[in-house]
């Protein structure tokens, strides 16, 4: 097995609510069970100069304070966005959180009406209604897609069940196109808009989600299935997940 | 209208402290600014010699002690928050306790921390002299959307109000991009040099803090030689390096908030950490704390497994088990019977143990507090 090879975009510029937390939890659980892990950083520049992102079989990219997402704004849409689109639609893993989440739409709409063009490749696109809407700010429960648990490799290295656990912090509402398919269904918080209920979007094997948390610290179960996607393995070795469990049982309880 | 504001202040003061109703650093303040919301603009109740504001999200307890402690020792008449109620209700509370009732003998100097969302509100009824702007990073993101937010109501605010000093760490990207007021003098304190400073106060207080403590005593006229003859004998704020002992046990709080003060903290444990052996991480996600913890992976791992790699590692809190798992992932070796979210449990399970003597506690704001009150029996002075 080759392993897990990681391509995390922009960590220094896009690290905000410990997201970055969820690249150290794959090569984490990897590295337990041996299964060789390399993490690729991707910065801003050329995707050429650097050597190896063909190997990439899980792409992450996390949100950041607005003076940041601004700085790397212009090197995404024009340096990464082929990288980007051909990743998400030869059907490898990826998990997109908050900030690029948005990116990955078609378009983010400020408050002044003004919009910034994302990449297009979710088929959604997010408002920012300024101080008529309050943030969406909270602990957040949802339910996984089916399209997720009824994946025969999950129920493989499930063991926690279909709902998952995290932490929102969004002034953007997420809206969703009408073939789009959600990431999960919230049963407690805000998720994409506050108003139909749905919770990031997935698009093959690509998540866009807003649970920071993060989110694959909170969800164990999350991260082994996107380690065996990724790896293209229907099953893994069992962890000792005592601690982890006992976090996410206490999520359950937060409000 | 002064006069019984501070009838009113004082007497809830008192009432909080007959009755164990708080701390008594926010009522006071919370029920006279209700009963007369210009107490702070009055000018009856202001300083002869000047305001000093210090705000920024790590070191304002710090600094704010530091700055009063050599302003007392010149024999100045000081009010200051020593409690760390840092809001307008604890600021208000602070100057009503510290004013004498039946004598016209105002304060020289007020010399308050203020809250990073509080410093705009406060800077036209304060009217400081000097506001010191110490650093700004994640804490509370819950709570207070974004650090750039932050930093744009300051210069607004700053500039609105044109203070006349505002000293400030120019080292730091974000606070060169600022523009002030013509009127106003931007000093840099981290022009101040360290070459003078004793081993024992620029480790445990982490320079840049006396740096701007320092860079305020000089503007206000004191010689840096002189602060730090004064600061010789300064003991460290509470929950700040404090060092509290119960059951033989030695505790040594560091108070970790947000990344860049556990980060800091870490950084001075990892010199240190041959003279403990055992560390306590406390995590709560009350609102003082911000309920989101996320921030606890945006603390380098490898940061955590140098510091803490050897010691036995205890964990409490109402967060305990995402604190658990956090330090379990960055590589320490987290025993289940070691975490629990009752502190008293976890002490004992410390206290029984007979090769610990000296144990490094990481709490969290709310956490300090907590661990204080089972210590001492008090939270905060």
């Amino acid at each position: 097995m080759k392993g897990l090879v990681v391509g995390h975009l922009y960590p220094d510029e896009l690290n905000l609510y410990g997201d970055n937390g969820n690249v150290e939890v794959v090569a984490a659980r990897c590295v337990e069970r041996g299964i060789k892990c390399e993490v690729i950083d991707v910065g801003v520049g050329k995707v050429s100069s650097y050597p190896g992102l063909g190997e990439v079989n899980l792409l992450f990219m996390g949100g950041g304070p607005d003076s940041s997402q601004k700085s790397v704004y212009e090197d995404f849409l024009i340096e990464k966005k082929e990288f980007v689109s051909d990743y998400v639609y030869s059907g490898k893993v990826g998990l997109f959180v908050c900030g690029s989440y948005q990116l990955l739409g078609e378009f983010y709409r400020s408050a002044d009406g003004s919009e910034l063009k994302g990449l297009g490749i979710f088929n959604a696109h997010t408002v920012h209604f300024g101080k008529n809407k309050s943030r969406c700010i909270g602990n957040v429960r949802a339910v996984l897609s089916e399209t997720i648990t009824a994946d025969p490799v999950f129920k493989n290295v499930d063991f926690l069940g279909p709902h998952i656990f995290g932490f929102e912090n969004h002034g953007g509402r997420t809206y969703l196109g009408s073939d789009a398919v959600p990431f999960a269904k919230v049963t407690h918080g805000h998720g994409n808009n506050s108003e139909d209920g749905t919770e990031g979007l997935l698009l093959g094997n690509c998540v866009g989600t807003y649970f920071h948390g993060p989110l694959l610290a909170k969800n164990p179960h999350l991260a082994d299935y996107l380690i065996a996607k990724a790896l293209g393995v229907s099953e893994l070795p069992k962890l000792d997940d005592k601690l982890s469990i006992a976090s996410y049982t206490a999520s359950k309880k937060l409000r | 209208m002064i006069f019984i504001t501070l009838i009113l202040g004082k007497t809830i003061g008192f009432l909080c402290r007959v009755f164990h109703f708080g701390s008594g650093g926010t009522w006071p303040g919370h029920v006279a600014l209700r009963f007369y919301p210009g107490f702070l603009n009055d000018k009856g109740m202001s300083p002869s010699r000047g305001v000093v504001l210090v705000s920024g999200t790590n070191g304002k307890t710090t600094v704010t002690k530091m700055v009063s402690h050599v302003l007392r020792k010149k024999g100045f008449l000081v009010t200051t928050n020593a409690s760390g109620a840092n809001l307008e209700n604890g600021l208000a509370s602070a100057i009503i306790l510290s004013q004498p009732l039946l004598s016209k003998k105002r304060p020289n100097y007020f010399v308050l921390e203020v809250d990073e969302f509080t410093l705009p509100i406060v800077l036209e009824k304060l009217k400081p002299t000097t506001v010191v702007l110490l650093n700004i990073s994640r804490d509370q993101l819950d709570r207070y959307g974004e650090t750039d937010l932050i930093l744009e109501r300051w210069e607004y605010s700053l500039r609105l109000s044109a203070v006349p000093y505002i000293v400030l760490d120019k080292s730091l990207e974000y606070f060169r991009k600022l523009s002030f007021s013509e009127n106003t003098v931007v000093l840099d304190f981290n022009e101040i040099s360290d070459e003078k400073f004793p081993e024992d106060l620029s480790s445990l207080f982490y320079s840049k803090n006396l740096k701007a403590a320092l860079a305020v005593l000089l503007n206000l006229g004191v010689p840096s030689d002189e602060s730090l003859q004064h600061l010789s004998d300064f003991q460290a704020a509470y929950g700040r390096g404090e060092v509290l002992i119960f059951g033989g046990k030695i505790f040594h709080i560091f108070l970790a908030k947000n990344p860049a003060s556990l980060s800091n903290n870490l950084r001075f444990f990892e010199e240190r950490k041959d003279s403990f052996n055992a560390a306590l991480f406390i995590l709560n996600d009350n609102i003082p704390d911000g309920r989101d913890v996320s921030w606890i992976y945006d603390v380098s791992p490898r940061l955590i497994l140098s510091a803490c790699g050897e010691e036995k590692i205890f964990i409490s809190g109402k967060r305990c088990y995402d604190m658990a798992v956090r330090l379990k992932y960055a590589g320490l070796d987290v025993r289940e019977e070691n975490v629990s979210p009752s502190l008293q449990k976890i002490r004992s399970v410390i206290t029984a143990d007979s090769s610990i003597c000296n144990v490094a506690v990481f709490p969290n704001y709310s956490a300090m507090l907590e661990f204080r009150k089972l210590m001492l029996g008090r939270k905060i002075l």
